[in-house]
């Protein structure tokens, strides 16, 4: 037998109690993971754009999908723009890139290839 | 006053509704502010450097600034002159002058983009408490200078290119 406050500010306890728990893990487990995901892609994306600002025409370089950077799934070039795929994560923004020489990026088996002519 | 069996479990299962509502909750938080929370990885400084490359391979070829190569038209324009797209230069301020040797005179100016970019980098310069929240839009800078020969209508005398690169940020 038990008064009716008191079960209240029980399950009150319990409720609050697995809230925080339920936060705390939600924090731990994807805040990591999406702010990771995130960096990677720009890393990817600013890695490119830089590269194809430097390079010069004749010059070939390849993005494995495996890459350190995660899995890379996509890889667009539109409208001056990189677009990066990574681990499940599309780009919405791209980075922009500049080069006054004409640049095509392709599949080629496990690797994505850009192509500056 | 004693607990219904069936009270006991109506209370539970609206217990687990609310865990559910809470949890989708925290989880769209957590997404939407992860996307704008993302740590920044800044890298204007180097594109104002490859841009700044460029510039001085396309004005100063071979080494020499051919001051009659440069129509009228392409004075403010000086990276269409060099064979870039408006599209994918918009972020860009480039300031080149060509100077004499000697005095350090500008021969020529030749310039691209919108000069309201210096008035912001400017601002950043002047290490403001105010902006220190805003360094994210801290326009990326280059600035050099490389010394050159000029032919002026036939007068060849050696120079300076006192090139400024600015990079806006891309948002």
């Amino acid at each position: 037998m038990r008064s009716k406050r008191g079960g209240i500010m029980n399950q009150m306890i319990v409720q609050i109690i697995l809230v925080g728990l339920i936060l705390a893990i939600f924090v731990f487990a994807t805040s990591g993971k999406i702010n990771a995901r995130g960096v990677r892609q720009q890393v990817l994306e600013k890695q490119t754009a830089l590269l194809i600002d430097s390079a010069v025409p004749g010059m070939d370089f390849e993005i494995a999908r495996q890459n350190l950077n995660g899995v890379v799934q996509s890889m667009e070039l539109k409208e001056g723009k990189v677009f990066v795929g990574v681990d499940g994560l599309g780009s919405v923004n791209g980075y922009p890139y500049f080069t006054k020489y004409s640049v095509q990026v392709f599949e080629r088996e496990d690797k994505f290839v850009v192509s500056v002519r | 006053m004693i607990f219904g069996k069936k009270a006991v479990i109506g209370e539970g299962i609206i217990m687990i509704y609310r865990l559910l509502l809470i949890s989708f909750i925290a989880f769209i938080i957590l997404g939407v502010s992860s996307i704008f929370y993302s740590h920044y990885i800044d890298v204007r400084d180097v594109e104002a450097q490859i841009m700044a490359r460029e510039v001085v391979d396309c004005i100063s070829p071979k080494g020499t600034v051919d001051l009659d190569s440069f129509p009228e038209e392409f004075e403010k324009n000086l990276l269409i002159f060099c064979g870039f797209e408006d599209f994918e230069v918009y972020r860009f301020y480039v300031r080149a002058k060509i100077l004499r040797g000697d005095s350090g005179e500008a021969v020529e100016t030749l310039t691209y983009g919108d000069s309201g970019v210096q008035w912001v980098k400017s601002i950043f310069e002047k290490n403001i408490k105010a902006v220190e929240k805003l360094r994210k839009y801290e326009p990326g800078i280059f600035r050099e200078s490389y010394p050159t020969f000029v032919n002026d209508s036939g007068d060849k005398f050696e120079g300076v290119i006192g090139l400024e690169v600015l990079v806006n940020n891309e948002f």
